[in-house]
């Protein structure tokens, strides 16, 4: 009986003090208040619960029983609304509703004192037994409603329409009910017969399962996490044991020494608890970055996608009419669709030509946009022999110079190292410097020299052509610019080469510049480009850092 | 007849495809066949597979087709057991580096080709010499 009443204090106690926990957690939210009602009948319930037995006071025995079926009542309805209102509390209710749920409430609390509910209590080897009063019947339909239909059951449905947190915090007090249901059913079931009459309400007392998980949902609202909850029940367990050493200390030495290992332990279990959160939530984050990171790369991929469409879209409607155009052209040229009177095939063969100039156009304009998408690609291949790309760029371009009358040089200082490249870039690049100082320089000519310096190679190209002023040298490799006097040297140019030119030296990881002493003074072009380039920017696009679009 | 080569030129611009008629036209002993879309390419390598249709000696391939694209067209290709050797041009108006390299390194075209400048006639020593 003592050791009996010694339990029940004990859960009580325990109980109530989760209830004050979770209430002091929020005490503003509605159903952390319920839960702490929740509670309070639970342990009304359980006392009367024992009380009712195990004495032959009529009296007490009595009002023990009806105390026993009026906080069962006043419990259903309580555990109804936490569960409505778990693990959010809803909004509110329309008064009717409350109305509807709450008077059956009172109506069978009031019934619990009368003898409609239990009639005849006597007492009969310290064992309490009544008859069922009229409304029995209905009070058992009332909590079997309340409590598992209503409860239970609601809980079920929430559990199966929320996700993630609150989704655990559901699992958590459904954990907690199958426990002690289990419990309660195996016990009072089963093992009723075999086990000592003071430990008859084992069963009642597995309640302690339901406020305990409800508690542990409620206050930390952590994710389920098996690795935290084990430490948490390790560290509980090992505190419950040393408590129960310590006040069962035989001397006041021996509850010195079990006190001071109780505190210990606790510190050291609190510490342990805190550092598995840390590692838990540090995986999480580190899970959760890789996650970000991955969808980046995956945007990033569909970004280059939707690149390569539009150029390839953007690229078909502009190329089409002129392959379409330029191919009938050559056709009727050729003379596959017939002989052509001369005067006819004289403006046949200048729209032709006109055809072909427009065909360079957009290929340049494509050029310089698919760079500014960053879709233009450096592609490096070893052992590139830039010094021959040079000399085969002045020899391919010495007929022009000599069609204008000016010189054209080529010189190799030093033995020039193969380089690493995009060979097909590179000679543009520099068949674009080359081509330009031609161009511009009307007497004179142009030098073009080749060098080592450390792990680069130098490349100048000298010319005695128009020059510019330092204005022009700042805005010379942006795309579109030309100069007053450029336009009036060479209508054709389009400002493009340059810009490209910048684009593919600097994608190389080299410097290109310009030095003018002045209009009409002639113009330095110097270009530095490392040897093994590759191992500075492998396969990078080619990036656009200034873009003049006064087009 | 039996010693003609077969073209099968999948392009979907039907004033290209006149061109192009004209350029085979003037080479001469040349079979070809045009389809428009890159599923009557893949329906056709699939019919190649069950022996119900004829291997073409080269196929022109456009990439930008009105429902799938030429480089999807060539993945099949690819894959297909009998058609997998066939020898491919890929004629475009697309010019990119990376495509370049995906079609003649991955997927094994023999040549990419810019229709800006394979114009016209320009294009009958490649067909000849791929023919031969």
């Amino acid at each position: 009986m003592t050791f009996e009443f010694g339990i029940i204090i004990f859960i009580s106690v325990f109980i109530f003090g989760l209830g004050i926990l979770v209430y002091l957690n929020n005490h503003k939210n509605r159903t952390n208040k319920l839960f702490l009602a929740t509670v309070c009948g639970i342990i009304v319930w359980m006392i009367s619960n024992f009380l009712e037995n195990g004495t032959s006071n009529l009296t007490l025995a009595s009002i023990a029983l009806r105390l026993d079926f009026f906080s069962a009542s006043i419990l259903s309805y309580f555990w109804l609304l936490f569960c409505l209102n778990f693990p959010q509390p809803r909004e509110k209710r329309p008064w009717f509703e409350k109305v509807l749920v709450v008077v059956p409430a009172i109506f069978f609390a009031a019934m619990s004192f009368s003898d409609l509910i239990i009639k005849n209590i006597t007492v009969v080897n310290e064992r309490v037994v009544f008859d069922e009063g009229i409304l029995f019947i209905f009070y058992a339909v009332y909590i079997l409603a309340y409590m598992i239909i209503g409860g239970c059951g609601y809980l079920v449905f929430t559990y199966y329409k929320s996700k993630d947190i609150q989704r655990t915090q559901i699992l958590y007090v459904l954990l907690g009910l199958s426990i002690s249901g289990s419990i309660a059913v195996v016990i009072n079931l089963f093992l009723q017969p075999y086990i000592p009459v003071e430990l008859f309400r084992l069963g009642t007392y597995a309640v302690i399962f339901v406020p305990a998980f409800t508690a542990y949902a409620i206050v930390t609202k952590k994710l389920f996490n098996i690795k935290i909850v084990a430490t948490e029940l390790l560290a509980l367990t090992l505190w419950i044991i040393l408590l129960i050493r310590t006040i069962l200390s035989s001397n006041p030495q021996d509850f010195a020494i079990n006190l001071t290992i109780s505190i210990c332990v606790t510190i050291f279990g609190i510490l342990l608890i805190k550092n598995v959160i840390v590692e838990v939530e540090q995986s999480k984050e580190i899970k959760k970055a890789y996650e970000i990171e991955k969808q980046a790369h995956q945007d990033l991929i569909e970004l280059d996608e939707a690149k390569t469409n539009f150029m390839l879209v953007t690229q078909h409607h502009l190329r089409t009419p002129l392959s379409v155009t330029a191919g009938f052209m050559d056709l009727l040229i050729k003379g596959n669709y017939g002989k052509i009177d001369s005067n006819a095939l004289d403006i046949i063969k200048r729209s032709d030509e006109s055809i072909r100039k427009e065909i360079e156009v957009v290929n340049d304009l494509l050029t310089v946009s698919s760079f500014q998408l960053g879709k233009g690609y450096v592609q490096f291949e070893q052992n590139v022999p830039i010094k021959d790309i040079l000399e085969d760029i002045v020899k391919d371009l010495k007929p022009v110079a000599d069609n204008q009358k000016i010189y054209l040089k080529f010189e190799s200082i030093d033995p020039i190292p193969n380089i690493s490249a995009d060979k097909k870039q590179i000679r543009m690049a520099l068949q674009n410097i080359i081509d330009n100082a031609i161009k511009y320089t009307k007497q004179g000519g142009v030098d073009v020299k080749i060098k080592l310096e450390g792990d680069k190679v130098k490349i100048e190209i000298k010319d005695t052509g128009m020059g510019m002023t330092p204005e022009d040298q700042k805005e010379l490799f942006k795309a579109f610019h030309r100069n007053k006097e450029s336009w009036a040297a060479n209508a054709t140019g389009k400002g493009i080469g340059l810009f490209l030119t910048d684009q593919i030296i600097h994608a190389h990881s080299g410097k290109i510049w310009a030095e003018s002493e002045g209009p009409g003074r002639g113009t330095i072009f110097s270009i530095e480009l490392p040897i093994n380039a590759d191992l500075q920017s492998i396969n990078k696009p080619l990036q656009v850092k200034s873009v003049n679009a006064n087009i | 007849m039996v010693n003609q080569k077969k073209i099968l030129w999948v392009e979907d611009e039907k004033d290209l495809i006149d061109v192009y008629t004209e350029i085979v036209k003037a080479i001469g002993g040349i079979d070809v066949e045009f389809m428009q879309l890159g599923q009557q390419a893949i329906d056709r390598m699939k019919e190649i597979q069950d022996g119900k249709a004829e291997k073409p000696d080269l196929i022109m391939l456009d990439l930008l087709l009105p429902d799938i694209n030429g480089d999807k067209v060539c993945e099949v290709i690819r894959k297909t057991p009998a058609t997998k050797d066939i020898k491919i041009f890929v004629l475009t108006n697309y010019s990119g580096e990376q495509m370049e390299q995906k079609m003649t390194k991955e997927l094994a075209a023999e040549k990419y080709l810019v229709k800006t400048e394979w114009i016209g006639t320009k294009l009958m020593p490649l067909i000849k010499e791929a023919l031969k």
